[in-house]
């Protein structure tokens, strides 16, 4: 595995307020070794650390995407939604920015069923079918082809499960990655000083409330996913 | 200037902690020209950058120190997300990378929605499916009605053991519920395939040591035999054995008779038998010697 520097650098990492955590009160004892000091009742976490595990994670997700693997990005909070969908257009990755609908992997079957009525009414909308159809009709079909474009829009293109998922908050994906556990799927996840970090293969101690700072840590994240697929395409 | 494009060419060769500890952040701002290229060709058609736009604008935003306009453009205009990219660009991206939308899923998937027209005389290749290609043998242990109480009565369901094995050392066993027999029977063949083991056994095959095994309060004991002996135990014990290919061996149990409880001991207990070569192998010594 070739070491390379993904440009991570600790003061940009500052500025973003990476390094701040949660009230010292909320924490997990588990983080206890990611943790820097506490000052003013909010836990400050150790950067080093989390530069070490981001670089270890661009380094995984480079090697992947090299492969052709398929990476997912799930983040349904509010301060992280859009800044999910925009990295992972830019990465093309699948993405999940609203709810988690319980049972997406390990009720894969039911859910391309799903995918395939998303397929059905884009079809439908596409052809026109939908305007010549009575209003009411027309109007409850372009409700569910909203609804489903809202919560499936970014998984339109998965084929089947992905091989690695990044995620975003762990206390509010908490369901998502019980799925990866179960079905054995390796997770990159950012965890907080209120997170527990044995769960996950490769935590990133960051700060997941600020969206600079789940900015920073997507920008590196997508970059490397590029990178890999970059370097495949060019030594075909 | 060649200090700084110097100490840019140490840092990208030099291990993370130098990265860490340096305190000149231009200089790990700096991206090698490579990356840049990155930038321009992923996503196919797609990014369209002007990088004298993206230099002037990294330098407005970022540390007062100068910065070559050229070179980490690359990080910041990562940053940014003012490039634009139309529908078809990124539909064109994710189409070249996955195929186009929705092209995995499987014919089994469609739904009987009214207004679909794709023809559904597809309901018989369903039963088959998943469950017919791999050529394990499946019997039925136990079948027994089972009853919810509700308001209004009694409602009646029915819940099938199954056990399921390929009579080469893999064996499942799996439970299933359901109103009618027959799914019953189904879905707990896909529980037993979700939860195989293999079974260690010698080239007589036989185990290679005694072993007992508990689960609830059924507790079975295991003892292997000579050849010719066939498999001696009772019930659902019996049915294991005899879907792992297990020709020789003696199985007693010995607490509760419950059959699915009886079986999931089984399955316990084989998960503890060791073959010679594992001990050697964990235990990092050749196998001669543990015949000493």
């Amino acid at each position: 595995m070739k070491q390379k520097s993904w440009n991570i650098n600790l003061e940009e990492m500052m500025q973003a307020g990476v390094h701040f955590g949660h009230q010292a009160r909320k924490w997990n004892p588990k983080m206890a070794s990611y943790i820097f000091t506490e000052r003013k009742g909010i836990h400050i976490l150790n950067l080093t650390q989390t530069a070490r595990f981001l670089s270890e994670a661009c380094d995984l997700l480079a090697n992947a995407s090299s492969k052709g693997k398929q990476v997912l990005i799930v983040g349904t909070k509010y301060q992280a939604a859009d800044l999910v969908a925009s990295a992972s257009i830019k990465a093309r990755c699948h993405y999940i920015n609203q709810k988690w609908l319980g049972g997406m992997l390990t009720n894969w079957s039911t859910i391309e069923k799903r995918l395939q009525r998303f397929k059905d009414l884009e079809n439908k909308e596409k052809t026109g079918v939908l305007n010549q159809l009575p209003k009411k009709e027309a109007a409850t079909l372009k409700r569910q082809l909203v609804q489903l474009r809202k919560y499936l829009g970014g998984i339109k293109y998965m084929t089947s499960l992905p091989d690695i998922v990044i995620i975003i908050d762990q206390q509010k994906e908490i369901t998502a990655i019980n799925e990866c556990i179960t079905l054995g799927i390796p997770t990159i996840c950012l965890v907080d000083t209120d997170c527990d970090p044995d769960l996950t293969d490769i935590p990133i101690p960051a700060n997941d409330d600020a969206r600079a700072s789940i900015r920073w840590i997507l920008n590196k994240l997508t970059l490397a996913i590029s990178e890999g697929r970059y370097n495949s395409i060019k030594t075909e | 200037m060649a200090a700084n494009a110097m100490l840019a060419n140490r840092m990208t060769t030099a291990p993370l902690m130098a990265v860490a500890s340096s305190s000149t952040p231009s200089a790990a701002l700096e991206a090698t020209p490579r990356v840049f290229g990155v930038l321009a060709r992923t996503g196919v058609q797609s990014m369209r950058l002007n990088s004298a736009m993206w230099g002037m604008k990294l330098q407005a935003t970022v540390s007062p120190k100068p910065v070559k306009a050229g070179s980490s453009v690359a990080m910041a205009a990562y940053d940014d997300d003012e490039i634009e990219e139309s529908e078809e660009d990124i539909t064109a991206a994710y189409e070249a990378l996955y195929g186009k939308a929705f092209e995995g899923l499987k014919k089994g998937a469609a739904v009987d929605e009214n207004l679909s027209d794709d023809t559904r005389g597809r309901r018989g290749d369903r039963r088959g499916g998943k469950n017919a290609d791999d050529k394990m043998e499946e019997r039925v242990v136990q079948v027994r009605r089972v009853t919810k109480v509700v308001k209004g009565g009694k409602q009646m369901s029915f819940r099938a053991v199954v056990v399921i094995g390929d009579k080469k050392g893999t064996v499942g066993v799996g439970v299933g519920s359901a109103k009618e027999v027959i799914t019953a029977v189904q879905k707990s063949a896909t529980d037993a395939r979700r939860h195989l083991v293999t079974v260690p056994m010698t080239k007589y095959l036989t185990f290679p040591h005694r072993a007992d095994g508990e689960y609830g309060a059924a507790k079975v004991m295991l003892r292997p035999a000579a050849t010719g002996t066939g498999v001696i135990a009772g019930g659902a014990v019996r049915v294991v054995l005899e879907l792992a290919g297990v020709e020789n061996a003696l199985g007693k149990e010995l607490g509760s008779k419950n059959p699915l409880n009886n079986a999931r001991a089984v399955v316990e207990a084989v998960g503890k038998m060791k073959q010679f070569r594992d001990v050697a192998r964990d235990r990092g010594i050749p196998m001669e010697e543990l015949w000493k």
